[in-house]
């Protein structure tokens, strides 16, 4: 593994009585495209404006490739940001914002030119050089927000919900070029965003957040399939849950009594780490299946539909199991020859002890 | 004479008063300090009392602290009157400045001082030249503190109406006055074109104004 390029160890921040952040331990690692996910006021974007030196953290240490940040002002940091408002500069044209840090470093004006000029086709924006700023449209803000900072080769590049004021089509452009553009400078990246898609298609690693602590730190794929806890599952895609009580653990399993399901024993890879305190099992929408007619299925069970949500490629159904007064969501691809079922029908569910989590 | 002081008192005012609204209004607008409310409210006080009891008051003021009369005591005045209307313009114009901006500049290596003057400045300039313009038409055509305040040295209010005494001048007096008309509505209209100008800049619809 490589080293970790910022550090941060019992870093807390508080604002007046309002504790933004508490006891955050965290590394980043050197090239990687890393994501902060949280829920608007989960102090996502006060740890990054803190790693970007706007904010002075309470407690705790922040190093950046090795040397402390204690004391360094924003200016003096081997980081660069991209602002959600991105703040482009509306007085100058797009080449003078994009020179705007190399003058600050007071480089030779045939560097700058080069550099600008690598930067702004990096990015896309050829033959933009002079446009004012003001006349740029929203992605095309972004573009140049993004030149801005890479063009002065940042050892971690901060990105401060860049995308949220894109529209949906855009959005997703963003999406593969942000990826295209890390893989291709090598600049390890930070992004702070409320959008779990996101932060799933994007990241290397993402650290969920939630008031002020980090919930997890996992690759995306650990993160939907194994979330640490109901709240991660729940906020990282859909994750439907049963009450569950523990009877019993023994060596590599444990047996657990589920709601509607019965008594189950799972393998312990499939609990947290110590098993006290779960109370339910989780389970993805996808991971249920609506039998059809002489389909079977590892384990059934017997389900009244109550609600039916079409969305073209997929049906989303409610149904109720029995013991259980909550509905949980079963997703179905809407394959050739398959009936969409409507409320009230009766469908057996089709699923397996091995998606299940236990959780707490 | 009257001319020349008159100018020269306006040009002074509308220096002093931007300068001291350029601070207060960058004050104000970024940063939170004890009684932020109620500082900038006696600030703006002036532009409600009644200029004839700022001109006694002041008048009484100065005359026990044992100043003499003079331009001097005229600039004071005014600054104090035209700083309020100063503020209230620059204010919107260092509240329109998106925060990011600064930090953005700060970001990508710069210092404080040249982030004011590199990127602040710019933006903020065409509510400066407004305030300059604004503060000068006021300054030129204020009577009240002028009258209670100038010693010898009268400014072209004071001296028109101490030539109202005259009949047979009547008509030049006209003239001067509707000049002094004409120089003010053109002023205040080229004061507003800078304001939209700097709205513009920035990006913000225009909403609002005096004209």
């Amino acid at each position: 593994m490589t080293q970790p390029i910022i550090q941060l160890s019992g870093v807390d921040k508080f604002y007046g009585d309002f504790q933004a952040l508490s006891q955050i331990d965290l590394d980043i690692r050197t090239g990687e495209f890393f994501s902060l996910l949280g829920p608007s006021g989960c102090g996502k974007t006060t740890l990054l404006r803190s790693i970007a030196g706007f904010e002075t953290p309470s407690a705790g240490s922040l190093h950046i490739d090795g040397k402390s940040m204690d004391g360094v002002p924003a200016n003096k940091r081997p980081t660069n940001m991209v602002f959600q408002s991105y703040a482009i500069f509306p007085h100058m044209s797009v080449a003078e914002n994009v020179a705007y840090g190399l003058k600050a470093r007071r480089l030779p004006k045939a560097e700058i030119q080069e550099r600008v000029s690598e930067a702004i086709s990096m990015v896309g924006l050829q033959g933009f050089d002079s446009r004012a700023s003001h006349a740029l449209s929203g992605g095309q803000r972004q573009r140049v927000a993004l030149a801005r900072a890479l063009v002065l080769k940042p050892r971690v590049l901060l990105l401060d919900e860049p995308l949220s004021a894109l529209d949906k089509k855009m959005r997703e452009q963003m999406q593969s070029e942000l990826r295209r553009l890390q893989r291709a400078v090598g600049i390890t990246f930070v992004l702070v965003t409320h959008d779990q898609e996101e932060a799933l298609t994007m990241s290397d690693r993402i650290a969920v957040m939630f008031d002020g602590k980090i919930a997890q730190v996992a690759t995306p794929q650990m993160l939907y399939g194994k979330p640490s806890s109901r709240r991660v599952g729940n906020f990282i895609g859909m994750m439907n849950f049963l009450e569950a009580e523990v009877r019993a653990t023994s060596g590599e399993t444990v047996e657990v009594d589920v709601q509607s399901l019965g008594r189950l024993t799972l393998p312990l890879s499939q609990a947290p780490a110590g098993v006290d305190g779960c109370q339910s099992v989780g389970i993805r929408p996808e991971m249920l299946t609506i039998l059809a007619e002489g389909q079977t299925a590892e384990r059934e069970i017997e389900a009244v539909v109550s609600e039916v949500f079409y969305y073209g490629d997929m049906t989303y159904y409610d149904v109720t199991l029995p013991q259980k007064d909550a509905p949980v969501t079963v997703t179905m691809r809407n394959t050739a020859g398959r009936k969409v079922l409507a409320a009230g029908d009766t469908a057996r569910v089709g699923w397996s002890p091995v998606s299940l989590l236990l959780l707490r | 004479m009257a001319v020349r002081n008159s100018l020269m008192i306006a040009v002074t005012t509308a220096i002093f008063s931007t300068l001291f609204g350029v601070l207060a209004a960058r004050a104000s607008t970024r940063f939170a300090f004890p009684a932020r409310r109620s500082i900038m409210g006696f600030i703006m006080l002036p532009m409600v009392l009644p200029e004839i009891i700022i001109g006694v008051s002041l008048l009484v003021v100065i005359i026990q602290l044992g100043f003499e009369l003079s331009l001097f005591t005229i600039i004071l005045g005014h600054i104090l009157i035209c700083t309020p209307f100063c503020i209230a313009i620059l204010s919107s114009a260092f509240m329109n400045l998106d925060r990011s901006l600064e930090e953005a500049s700060i970001d990508l290596g710069q210092t404080r001082w040249n982030t004011f003057w590199m990127v602040i400045f710019p933006l903020v300039m065409p509510g400066i030249v407004a305030s300059l313009l604004i503060a000068f038409t006021i300054s030129l055509d204020e009577f009240i503190i002028a009258f209670f305040l100038a010693g010898t040295e009268p400014t072209l209010p004071v001296y028109i109406w101490g030539q109202l005494r005259f009949p047979q001048k009547l008509p030049s007096l006209m003239a001067l006055g509707t000049l002094l008309l004409v120089l003010s509505i053109s002023l205040l209209l080229l004061a507003d074109y800078f304001r939209r100008r700097g709205l513009k800049k920035t990006g913000i619809e225009n909403s609002g104004g005096f004209l």
